[in-house]
């Protein structure tokens, strides 16, 4: 007889077992993996960890190995030696990761049947070191202090001096950063353009963005491509205020490309480049792209080398690094007939290096480097070549000890003295007027 | 000249592991710092050197911040690295990066970065720093008074 489901009892729901109901309500991501490793349980704090549904999985077999390779089966998979019966817990990045925080500890117990057949595992998941929420990896405030801080040291005193052409570059670097005008720095290596220009950047309009000095030399293009426009790169903020591009003809003609692209979009930062040779001497030789010759180098000023600007030498050496005296003249003297072709790198390493040797007396010239001294030495020695005498004068002053000679040893007599001479008297007698000699008295006279 | 060097700042090892093989490579120094004061130290005598300091993002320490910023000033002549232990979002990258090289930074290091990344920032700035310190005057004259070139160990 047919029951009539309506008035049916309800059938009791299955009890869950209380292995379960303890996992379920566990704060620890745990899971079950049966022999034929293929997943039989996993709690709901697993799926929360996983992001993935447990009943999804139901009966996947999890393998590192498994075709095809699923990222979660390599991060969950148990190491091998819990197949054979050992405990183990391992650290892994989080599946689509390379690497962490956050990082996944996994600690796998092998149950074993009789027999020493794994039955299955029991895994737990922790993750560890968990990224911060994003206002976390927000810069500190400390940053802003110390950019302002080092914003004061860069000033504009390396260009101080009466020279009418210091006046003008400096007032040339201000109008520019004023005015976010691309600029071209021609000058050799160690005059000081990175600080210059940091000092444009923090008089300039771009003062309250950042300022980015990088050195195109040595550097592999990738990297520096990586840097700007890369994933995250600076080119994909408006972080930059200032890029100082020291001899951007190095750099492939691609990335010179997309470089002007970006200083040239709005909100790109200002862009001060650097080189030894004038821009036009660049784009004529091949290396440089031409529109940086047309819209990057609005101005192109020269930074002199230091060889040039040897009346400020006193000060230069204060800034390096202060000595207990002023460097006395003799010091100068020295340093200033070395060609300085390292220019203030050069200089302040030979300045520190004297004020290391001197051990805090004032610097005397046995403390200057070797080189330096040795410079000095050469070419203050060197003797410039004597003119050599005009065959005429020559001839003319032989010719004048020879009569005198002759006559003294004839006893004034211009006969016997022509003898002598194997000329005959009357010659001897023109040349004595010619030469403007004393006539001798004649001995008969 | 004397032999370029690599000084390492961290407080534990996972990245002097990776330095102490491309330094001995390239015969490079290494040496390596735990404390400010000591890492500074490293760089009174003048030779080629390159500072890598590892910061992690999410904590980093006003004082390491500090650090960073007073060598670049009293040491121009030192390429700082920045290595970062941990990752940042995307979109805070370029913040990072820009505020790290305005404090004097030469370049930085987000994870993952492979091995020959490494080498290839850390021999490029090298590369740079030798070729500024090399004076043709300089070259000429061996000092042994000053010690002259020194062979790495």
């Amino acid at each position: 007889m047919a029951s009539d489901p309506a008035n049916a009892e309800p059938t009791p729901k299955p009890r869950e077992p209380k292995w379960r109901s303890l996992f379920r309500r566990s704060r620890s991501a745990v899971f079950v993996l049966g022999g034929n490793r293929r997943l039989r349980y996993a709690n709901p704090a697993w799926e929360a960890a996983t992001g993935v549904s447990p009943a999804k999985l139901r009966g996947t077999k999890i393998s590192a190995s498994r075709t095809p390779a699923s990222p979660l089966w390599a991060a969950l998979a148990p190491p091998p030696e819990v197949w054979r019966g050992e405990s183990a817990r391992v650290r892994r990045a989080p599946p689509g990761a390379d690497c962490g925080p956050p990082w996944w500890d996994a600690s796998y117990l092998p149950l074993r049947g009789s027999g020493d057949k794994i039955l299955g595992v029991i895994g737990t998941l922790d993750i560890v070191g968990e990224t911060p929420p994003r206002g976390a990896a927000k810069l500190p405030a400390i940053f802003e202090t110390l950019r302002r801080r080092r914003g004061a040291d860069f000033t504009f005193d390396l260009l101080v001096g009466d020279s009418p052409a210091l006046v003008r570059l400096q007032s040339q670097l201000r109008w520019a950063a004023e005015k976010g005008a691309p600029t071209w720095i021609v000058a050799e290596a160690g005059t000081g353009k990175e600080s210059l220009t940091r000092a444009a950047h923090t008089v300039g309009r771009e003062r309250e963005r950042r300022f980015v000095a990088l050195d195109c030399r040595g550097l592999q293009p990738y990297l520096l491509e990586g840097l700007l426009f890369g994933k995250g790169g600076l080119a994909s903020g408006r972080a930059v205020g200032t890029l100082h591009l020291k001899n951007p003809e190095k750099l492939p003609r691609d990335l010179q490309n997309r470089i002007a692209e970006w200083c040239g979009s709005a909100g790109g930062p200002h862009l001060v480049s650097a080189s030894a040779a004038p821009v036009a001497e660049q784009v004529a030789s091949g290396q440089l792209i031409p529109r940086f010759q047309m819209q990057l180098a609005m101005l192109e000023v020269r930074v002199p080398p230091l060889r040039e600007r040897f009346a400020e030498l006193p000060r230069f050496l204060m800034r390096i690094a202060p000595s207990p005296a002023a460097p006395g003249e003799e010091v100068l003297r020295i340093l200033r007939s070395h060609p300085w072709p390292g220019n203030f790198h050069e200089l302040a390493a030979a300045w520190h290096d004297a004020l290391r040797r001197g051990g805090g007396a004032p610097v005397a010239p046995e403390h200057l480097p070797r080189y330096v001294r040795e410079h000095f030495l050469i070419a203050s020695s060197a003797q410039t070549p004597r003119k050599l005498p005009g065959l005429d004068a020559v001839l003319e002053s032989v010719e004048r000890r020879m009569i005198a000679r002759a006559l003294a040893l004839s006893g004034g007599g211009q006969a016997e003295a022509a003898a002598k001479l194997g000329i005959v008297r009357a010659r001897l007698a023109r040349r004595i007027e010619a030469l403007k000699l004393a006539r001798p008295p004649e001995p008969n006279s | 000249m004397k032999a370029p060097q690599l000084v390492l700042f961290s407080v534990d090892d996972w990245l002097a592991n990776q330095l102490r093989e491309v330094a001995a490579e390239h015969r490079w120094l290494f040496r390596e710092s735990r404390q400010f004061g000591a890492f500074a130290k490293q760089f009174e005598e003048r030779r080629p050197s390159i500072a890598l300091v590892a910061f992690d993002p999410h904590a980093v320490r006003s004082e390491l911040a500090e650090a960073i910023a007073l060598l670049a000033s009293e040491h121009p002549e030192v390429a700082i690295v920045a290595v970062s232990g941990s990752k940042i979002t995307e979109d805070h990258l370029p913040e990072w990066t820009a505020a790290l090289l305005d404090l004097g930074c030469r370049w930085v290091l987000y994870p993952p970065f492979a091995r020959p990344v490494l080498e290839d920032v850390l021999s490029g700035a090298m590369g740079a720093l030798t070729e500024r310190m090399k004076w043709p005057g300089a070259e000429k004259a061996i000092d042994l008074a000053s010690g002259g070139y020194e062979e790495a160990p």
